[in-house]
């Protein structure tokens, strides 16, 4: 099957913008699993409710799309506050906060499912047209077009992360969280006060889960089970960006967003939700093997 | 002492054998088409919650896949109904035999290297989920996406005349199991299992062949749940990937285990019947996402509240008195 | 006769070398004591013959078999066995448990019944008899440590290596785990034995290696290798009874 460069090119547009897309769900997970070492399966429920409320704000109380982030983004840190003082009072373990997690996810199915359906829920006919006619690219490529969503993603997503990169990696308190990561205890006798920003970050990281989710319901149909569509993308983006980076969750998420894309023009689309998978297998077995390279190549230098 | 183990181990033996044979013999007989019914599911979440415990629970490698080594069974018994006209014992042992090569393939990539340890293990054999999902729902030759109807396909056959003949395969594949586990718990295979989930490094140093063990148990314990998949295909009838491959299981299966506690080999059997009864009750309600939240709930409070499951929770003088041999085991 | 011979063992990790081709060998019947300032590379250098840490380069041969490749448990089956510098008791077993283990799966490997026996004679030799069924939680730091040793010992091996077992231990303890150790040569073992305590390791030890910064400095007879000048300035020139 031949595939002309401009349906290629567009389709890889596609997927890098649904790349961002995830690397904005990606970013929270990255953070808590990297720096407060749990898996937070949550955080994808947490991003289907920010949907939701987005939903029903904009379409029952027909406020702005980006209004109802003054409600969800507080909302949110809070409940990302709760959570991490329950895996804190439990003195749980990242197996314990792993389990109650994925408990919690399957909980918010379920009730997202009480409360709004089960059945699709689509709010794009609601929206003005400026959200939704597809805006074609300036020259020289004007045979490409993007969604203003997806530009909004793609501006939700850079931000983000920029943000949170710049916090983790330049500020003072970002240091502070990374010291924690090394060793909590060394890092409190150095003065960090490792509750508080513990919770903080939790919070943070939940918080980015609202604005997402805003993304979210502008750009697609909304069913209670879309977290289980995301799993894939998002865990494989957030391990193959490294954990607690930022800015590899986001390209990662892009690369693999493609990859996924580019593949359903060649192979057949339904078995396009195994390749981020088959990418992340690929990783994890290529990274023995570059270590070998590596140490071999180091070896023979040092003889 | 070692009489009193023996006497008690031969306690433990006859009671799983006696209540397997008394289960048998009365209640495709006596229980009604609700009580038969019900039974059959009891049984098979009890060999599933064993079955994961076997691996998971005394290793310490929590596994998110237990679910696919099920669905695995119960779609290699569809297809094999569907394509063969073999006997069901021969079905039978293709689903557990299918789902154990599974869990070795996987289990000999995974246990290679100790970074895919915990978090990253789970990480793993949910993924494992996705992949299995896509590739059965897009070979025909297992089900291409439409689901298969197994009924039609069972019908005439013994194992397909009554939901009878399912409970009594049911029960024979979970006291199956619970033989198993017992053997784990007063043998080397599960003293050297235990030793892994303490500490790798020590298991291996005092010369327990740790990959070795840990991708054996792994298939055992795929294979035990891949079997009881066998009359589950032909007790739903209609299989669909949706239905079959659901997180549920996993979920359900690690709660049930950790309610009961692995301190004995014994707490997934009580987890698996208390989760069992208390979804039962919860069907009343008539909501299955409502049931869904309570369960989840109490999932939660049971981490906070019993972090070593209702066995580990019995004041030891109890459980000395009701589990000898268990006791006599460990001590 | 040669039980163990390391041959140009290096350790690299990432850019730093933990051993650069350090050579040693163990006779049969033979206490050997490793010593050397910290870092100097003497808990790496067991590991390696222990085989948890694989080697960069070199070679390990024991019994006459080249075992640079094999996995830890197999050189347990062989007949090598390891104490930790930081006990570290399997915690969800009992006290028995932990050295019945070793006995289940060491040199000849037994069933459970009798693997429990035999971990209660070797409790009873380190003088934790009394202990056997307590939980692990419960022992003091001294008993943790001659736990470490018993469960080494239930492996019933030939050469058995002994990482600062009588570290942090009071003058009394020390002597009875001189004792032990002493003990275990009648046994039929070899021993490798690590001591930041250069006067404990050279009255036990027929031979003695230093380390430094992951090198070879001395070997030789304890009294040799204490009037070595290099040795002497290793651990900065001062009193080597530290």
């Amino acid at each position: 099957m031949s595939v002309s460069s401009m349906a290629l090119a567009q389709t890889l547009l596609n997927g890098a913008l649904l790349g961002c897309l995830f690397g904005s769900i990606a970013l929270g997970l990255s953070v808590k699993w990297g720096h407060l070492g749990v898996a937070d399966f949550f955080h994808l429920s947490l991003t289907l409710l920010g949907a939701y409320v987005t939903y029903s704000l904009v379409s029952e109380q027909l406020w702005d799309p980006f209004l109802t982030l003054v409600v969800t983004v507080p909302a949110f840190f809070l409940i990302g506050v709760g959570v991490q003082w329950i895996f804190l009072a439990l003195k749980a373990e990242a197996f314990t906060a792993l389990l109650i997690t994925f408990a919690l996810f399957m909980v918010t199915e379920s009730a997202v499912s009480m409360i709004w359906s089960p059945d699709l829920l689509n709010l794009r006919p609601m929206l003005a047209d400026s959200f939704t006619t597809s805006l074609r690219l300036p020259e020289p490529l004007p045979q490409l077009a993007v969604q203003p969503v997806d530009l909004l993603a793609l501006v939700c997503a850079v931000v983000m992360v920029g943000v949170s990169a710049f916090a983790l990696g330049r500020t003072r308190s970002g240091r502070a969280v990374q010291a924690m990561r090394q060793d909590s205890e060394i890092a409190q006798t150095l003065g960090v006060r490792v509750v508080p920003l513990t919770l903080a970050v939790s919070g943070l990281a939940a918080s980015t889960a609202a604005v997402a989710g805003m993304v979210v319901a502008l750009r697609m149909p909304l069913s209670p089970s879309l977290p289980l569509q995301w799993i894939g993308a998002v865990v494989v983006a957030t391990m193959l960006g490294g954990l607690g980076r930022p800015v590899g969750a986001l390209v990662a998420a892009i690369v693999v967003m493609m990859i996924q894309n580019a593949w359903s023009l060649w192979f057949p689309p339904q078995w396009s939700p195994a390749v981020a998978f088959g990418v992340l297998f690929l990783f994890l077995a290529g990274g023995p093997a570059i270590r070998f390279v590596r140490e071999s190549m180091t070896a023979r230098r040092l003889a | 002492m070692n009489a009193r183990i023996d006497r008690a181990l031969a306690g433990n033996v006859g009671g799983i054998v006696g209540c397997a044979v008394l289960a048998i013999a009365l209640v495709p007989t006596l229980g009604s088409d609700y009580v038969v019914a019900f039974g059959f599911q009891f049984v098979t979440w009890i060999a599933l919650a064993l079955s994961w415990s076997l691996f998971s629970g005394n290793s310490g490698y929590a596994s998110f896949g237990h679910g696919v080594f099920f669905g695995v069974g119960t779609y290699a018994t569809a297809a094999m109904l569907r394509h063969t006209d073999v006997p069901f014992v021969v079905v039978l042992v293709v689903a557990g035999v299918s789902a154990a090569v599974l869990a070795v393939i996987v289990g000999l990539a995974v246990f290679s290297s100790p970074r895919f340890a915990g978090d990253l293990f789970g990480l793993i054999t949910l993924a494992m989920a996705f992949i299995v999902i896509t590739v059965v729902s897009n070979l025909a030759f297992l089900d291409g996406g439409t689901g298969v109807f197994v009924r039609e396909q069972a019908v005439g056959s013994w194992i397909g005349s009554s939901t009878g003949n399912l409970f009594i395969v049911g029960t024979l594949i979970a006291a199956g199991t619970a033989l198993v586990a017992l053997a784990a718990s007063v043998s080397r295979w599960g003293a050297a299992l235990r030793s892994i989930r303490d500490d790798e490094g020590v298991a291996e140093s005092l010369g327990v062949p740790t990959y070795r063990y840990k991708v054996l148990t792994f298939a055992v314990s795929a294979g035990l749940a891949g079997l009881a998949g066998a009359p589950q295909a032909i007790f739903l009838g209609y299989v669909e990937v949706g239905a079959v491959f659901t997180l549920n299981i996993p979920l359900l299966v690690i709660m049930m285990t950790i309610l009961g506690g692995i301190t004995r080999w014994w707490g997934p059997l009580v987890g698996a019947a208390s989760v069992v009864v208390v979804r039962e009750l919860l069907l009343d309600i008539g909501s299955p996402e409502l049931s869904q939240i309570i369960l989840g709930a109490v999932f939660v409070l049971v981490i906070a509240l019993l972090p070593h499951g209702i066995s580990g929770s019995l004041p030891r003088s109890l459980t000395r008195r009701k589990a000898p041999a268990t006791e006599g085991a460990h001590r | 006769m040669s039980l163990l011979r390391c041959t140009g063992v290096t350790k690299r990790f990432g850019g730093v070398t933990a051993l650069a081709e350090v050579d040693l060998e163990v006779n049969e019947g033979e206490i050997v004591g490793l010593v050397g300032p910290n870092g100097s590379g003497k808990t790496t250098l067991l590991s390696t013959i222990a085989g948890s840490l694989p080697v960069s380069a070199g070679t390990i041969e024991f019994a006459g078999r080249d075992i640079t490749r094999s996995t830890p448990h197999h050189r347990a089956h062989a007949g090598i066995s390891r104490t930790f510098q930081v006990p570290r008791p399997l915690p969800s077993f009992s006290v028995e448990e932990n050295v019945a283990t070793g006995c289940m799966f060491g040199r000849d490997s037994m069933g459970r019944t009798a693997a429990l026996a035999k971990a209660r004679t070797v409790l009873e030799l380190v003088g934790l008899g009394e202990h056997a069924g307590s939980e692990v939680g419960k022992l003091t730091l001294h008993e943790r440590k001659f736990l470490e040793i018993a469960r080494a010992i239930a492996l019933d091996p030939q050469l058995i290596l002994l990482d600062e077992v009588l570290g942090g231990l009071n003058p009394s303890e020390a002597a009875l785990g001189m004792e032990l150790i002493a003990s275990l040569r009648t046994r039929g073992m070899s021993v490798i034995y690590i001591e930041h305590n250069v006067r404990a390791v050279s009255t036990l030890a027929d031979r003695m290696y230093v380390l430094n910064q992951g090198r070879n400095l001395a070997h030789g007879l304890p009294a040799d290798v204490l009037d070595d000048p290099r040795v002497v300035e290793a651990y900065l020139g001062g009193p080597t009874d530290a």
